[in-house]
């Protein structure tokens, strides 16, 4: 880290005593003079007794901020889009590349251009009795942390009428970070970004429930309130869940999975992230540590992924003599993508049409399309493309509009640094994905 | 010699010279013989325009030709009230003139002439007046900027001193407004501090405001002793204000208006959004999980005219954009409406001389010194500097003398338009 110059420091004492405090946070002049005026807005909001105790109180977020506390921690707040994130030490800070990159999908689905993908009817599913409604729109938010991604999409979407039956769920591994989420809901109901038809799901009745007495029902309902993790009367919920560990059946398909997992590698932790993240933010939101997450060294069905701690080499999970692409040698996964190659394959268990997930830098986009193409139902179903920062502008000279992967083409869309992977379902492909799925299941049996 | 021992010399002028009137008005400002013949049919083309609409619309109801109609009415009774009178007051001549006329009735009738004479007066006002097209920004709220001009700190103190005269003239008139935008010179932003203002952005929220504060626009000169100078010399310094007219993105009021016109690309408020180049200020490096920036600054580029707008008060990269995206537009459709009024302005020029108002003139000086503003528009001096700059009664007045001098030159403008293109027809 540079050391600031005395000159700056200089000039900042001269506008105001306490800006040197903030400079030191915010390394630049123009943001600690913005920083400096939020935190007095802050501190003017709070109303205190006298001009002696608001200065004080301004002079102590001042100080906390020169030991590179983010402002967003101090502040108790993050903007995203037109909602507002309350932040807390131990939970990720909403990132405006994950703003942007929300709200382009969100502007997407709405303008329905991305309705040839959803349009497609969903394999029929008879997994645990249950159906899913053919107009639902089921979002699944895989580590959701704050609740920003999930909160912001059902607010748009539900905002835009379009979308009458939508459903959102939002699963993190951490305790904290779900109470934080289910407070952001509820603050964010209380400032009427929500329809309240967006919060409840009224047509909550199952298929098989319908010959039940109301009284049974009641009891069930409450049964299943009390240990879902998606309790059926909400249309928007998040629960504790580690996303190694099999997902319940009930919960049926997911029309959209979306994910900013964590991608930071232990050695680009120590090196490119700058102070204020490395020193206040939960690490367990940005490196991937395979140890970490016990439950998934249990052999689940569901959990393809298996975690020795360095080099991971999977077996591509078709079975082996029909597909031709076993001759590859097996993957290697970085330690930084294996929640990459968990979302893959809930994606493909969840027939979801569309799965986002928020990558690091380009180097990993690619990783991350190479371990999709190593899967052959993956690659033959999917249409991939690449989200930089800002996927709604045009791209800047000299930014690739095309990637080549394993000699396919990959269109890159938007202007920045590439910011995500999107893998959308190729109409035609579904049935012979589901013919794959049989296959598999047929030789699970035989073994 | 004389009666009288001494007389002074001012009496001894007045009385030997006679040939010197001073202070006596001959000519009469308006009467109704001045009354334009090309003003008069149009007034008249208006005014059955008005009936034809109100006939069209006595079986059927349509929003559009009933607001037409509420905007010609004024015109129609004007008109009416104007030719009643004139009637009135022909019939009176008649009467004088016939010599049959007995000589009770023709007092009667000299009586009422004067009468009707100053009423006509009054109609043709009230006629002309009715006549000054309405500017189609009236309704709208407006913007106001401030920027100072030449003078250095003293241009951007007085800027600071102006910003809160037009806040103090808007809460008394009850009306809301709101900093959008301030930027003082060293990059602070709190409105009650004493540095120097770069640019403020004052967002006047009611309807009409527009077509209440348009006078405004131009550069304030101020004459003062600032307070950065210590040899007691008086400095001059302008200030730039201008005012745009707002367009509520997601108005409540009229909002089905506002969107309709926001879509159709033939209307001032159209920006065409692949026009337009967004710039965030991204972090430098990794960006994504590997950093946590608060940069939520938004700069747009309008490529066309090569507009720039940029916005970075709040911290929301959203409310940042909505923001800038009202100002740009804003900015666009004053260019658009002044571009198409610069047309307009040449055929009126040759008669008004330079009538058009912009950004270029100086519209009104606030001299400290001896407690006066002065509108250089309207003519109008105060002497209650200290009311005017508390945005006090006082600039209501001075706002007023400037909107009936610019409703006249309207009406001059329009005269001349009407004869040039009167003149045209001829050859």
């Amino acid at each position: 880290m540079p050391r600031l110059p005395h000159s700056l420091l200089l000039r900042a004492y001269k506008i105001s005593p306490f800006l040197p405090l903030v400079l030191r946070g915010a390394r630049t002049l123009d943001s600690a003079i913005n920083e400096f005026r939020w935190l007095r807005e802050h501190v003017e909001a709070c109303k205190l007794p006298s001009d002696q105790a608001s200065r004080k109180r301004l002079l102590y977020l001042c100080k906390r901020r020169s030991r590179a506390e983010p402002l967003q921690y101090i502040l108790g707040s993050q903007p995203f889009g037109p909602l507002d994130i309350k932040c807390r030490p131990g939970v990720l800070i909403p990132r405006p590349e994950t703003e942007a990159y929300t709200s382009h999908l969100a502007e997407l689905l709405i303008s329905g251009k991305l309705d040839e993908y959803l349009s497609i009817p969903a394999p029929e599913t008879k997994q645990g009795n249950f159906v899913t409604p053919s107009n639902q729109l089921s979002i699944l938010d895989v580590c959701s942390g704050s609740g920003c991604i999930s909160l912001l999409l059902h607010s748009l979407l539900s905002n835009s009428g379009k979308f009458p039956n939508l459903r959102t769920l939002g699963l993190d591994i951490s305790p904290h970070a779900v109470g934080l989420a289910n407070e952001n809901l509820a603050l964010n109901i209380q400032q009427g970004h929500f329809p309240i038809s967006a919060i409840r799901n009224d047509d909550d009745t199952r298929p098989q429930d319908k010959g039940l007495s109301n009284a049974r029902l009641k009891r069930k309902k409450a049964r299943e309130a009390k240990f879902s993790l998606f309790p059926r009367d909400k249309a928007i919920h998040f629960a504790p869940h580690d996303i190694f560990t099999s997902l319940p059946r009930s919960l049926g398909n997911f029309s959209i999975i979306i994910s900013n997992p964590p991608y930071i590698s232990s050695s680009s932790f120590a090196r490119e992230t700058t102070r204020s993240v490395r020193l206040y933010e939960p690490k367990l939101a940005l490196v991937p540590d395979p140890e970490s997450y016990s439950s998934s060294k249990k052999n689940n069905t569901e959990s393809t992924a298996s975690k020795s701690a360095n080099n991971i080499s999977i077996q591509s999970s078709t079975p082996d003599t029909s597909s031709p692409k076993t001759q590859n040698p097996p993957l290697q996964i970085d330690p930084a993508d294996i929640f990459y190659n968990r979302l893959l394959s809930l994606s493909a268990s969840r027939s979801a049409k569309i799965l986002l997930m928020e990558v690091g830098d380009s180097s990993q986009a690619i990783r991350v399309l190479k371990l999709a193409l190593s899967k052959p139902y993956i690659a033959k179903t999917s249409k991939f493309e690449l989200w930089r920062d800002f996927p709604g502008q045009a791209p800047q000279p000299g930014e690739d509009t095309v990637v080549d992967v394993n000699g396919q083409m990959i269109p890159v869309k938007g202007a920045g640094n590439i910011r995500s992977v999107v893998l959308f379902r190729t109409p035609s492909a579904l049935k012979e994905e589901q013919d794959e799925e049989r296959k598999e299941e047929k030789s699970r049996k035989k073994k | 010699m004389f009666g009288a021992p001494w007389i002074c010399r001012r009496c001894t002028n007045t009385y030997l010279k006679p040939g010197r009137r001073r202070l006596l008005r001959f000519a009469s400002t308006t009467s109704h013989a001045s009354f334009s013949p090309a003003l008069l049919a149009r007034a008249r083309s208006l005014a059955s325009e008005h009936d034809r609409l109100s006939q069209e619309t006595s079986e059927t109801f349509d929003a559009k030709i009933s607001k037409r109609i509420g905007e010609l009415k004024s015109v129609a009774t004007a008109l009416k009230e104007w030719e009643n009178t004139q009637k009135s007051l022909s019939e009176l001549n008649t009467l004088l003139e016939d010599p049959t006329t007995d000589s009770e009735l023709r007092e009667l009738a000299v009586e009422d002439m004067a009468a009707t004479a100053s009423q006509l007066d009054t109609m043709s006002r009230n006629l002309t007046t009715s006549l000054t097209p309405k500017h189609p920004f009236e309704d709208l709220p407006c913007l106001l900027e401030i920027r100072p001009g030449v003078g250095g700190g003293e241009a951007g103190l007085f800027a600071g001193d102006l910003l809160r005269m037009y806040r103090a003239y808007c809460s008394r008139n009850n009306i809301r407004a709101s900093l959008l935008k301030f930027e003082t010179e060293d990059g602070g932003s709190d409105p009650s501090g004493d540095s120097p203002l770069q640019e403020a952005i004052l967002e006047i929220d009611c309807p009409g405001a527009y077509g209440k504060l348009r006078s405004e626009a131009g550069v304030h000169r101020v004459q003062r002793v600032p307070a950065t100078e210590n040899k007691g010399r008086t400095h001059t310094s302008a200030v730039a204000v201008l005012v745009l007219p707002s367009i509520p993105a997601s108005g409540t009021e009229g909002q089905e208006i506002w969107e309709a016109d926001l879509q159709d690309p033939n209307s001032d408020y159209y920006v065409n959004p692949t026009d337009v180049r967004t710039d965030v200020m991204r972090a430098r490096g990794a960006g994504g999980q590997h950093v946590n920036t608060t940069d939520s600054a938004v700069r747009l580029t309008h490529i066309p005219t090569n507009t720039v707008v940029s916005m970075q008060d709040s911290r929301s990269q959203h409310q940042n954009r909505e923001r800038a995206w009202q100002l740009l537009r804003s900015k666009l459709a004053q260019a658009k409406r002044e571009a198409r009024e610069e047309e307009v302005a040449k055929v009126r020029r040759g008669v008004i001389g330079v009538a058009k108002m912009g950004r270029g003139d100086k519209v009104r000086t606030y001299n400290y010194g001896q407690q006066r503003v002065t509108d250089h528009r309207s003519g109008l001096s105060v002497h209650n500097l200290d009311d005017v700059m508390e945005g006090g009664d006082d600039l209501d007045k001075i706002i007023d003398s400037v909107k009936t001098w610019l409703g006249e030159r309207e009406i001059e403008g329009l005269l001349a338009e009407d004869e040039a293109a009167a003149g045209n027809n001829k050859k």
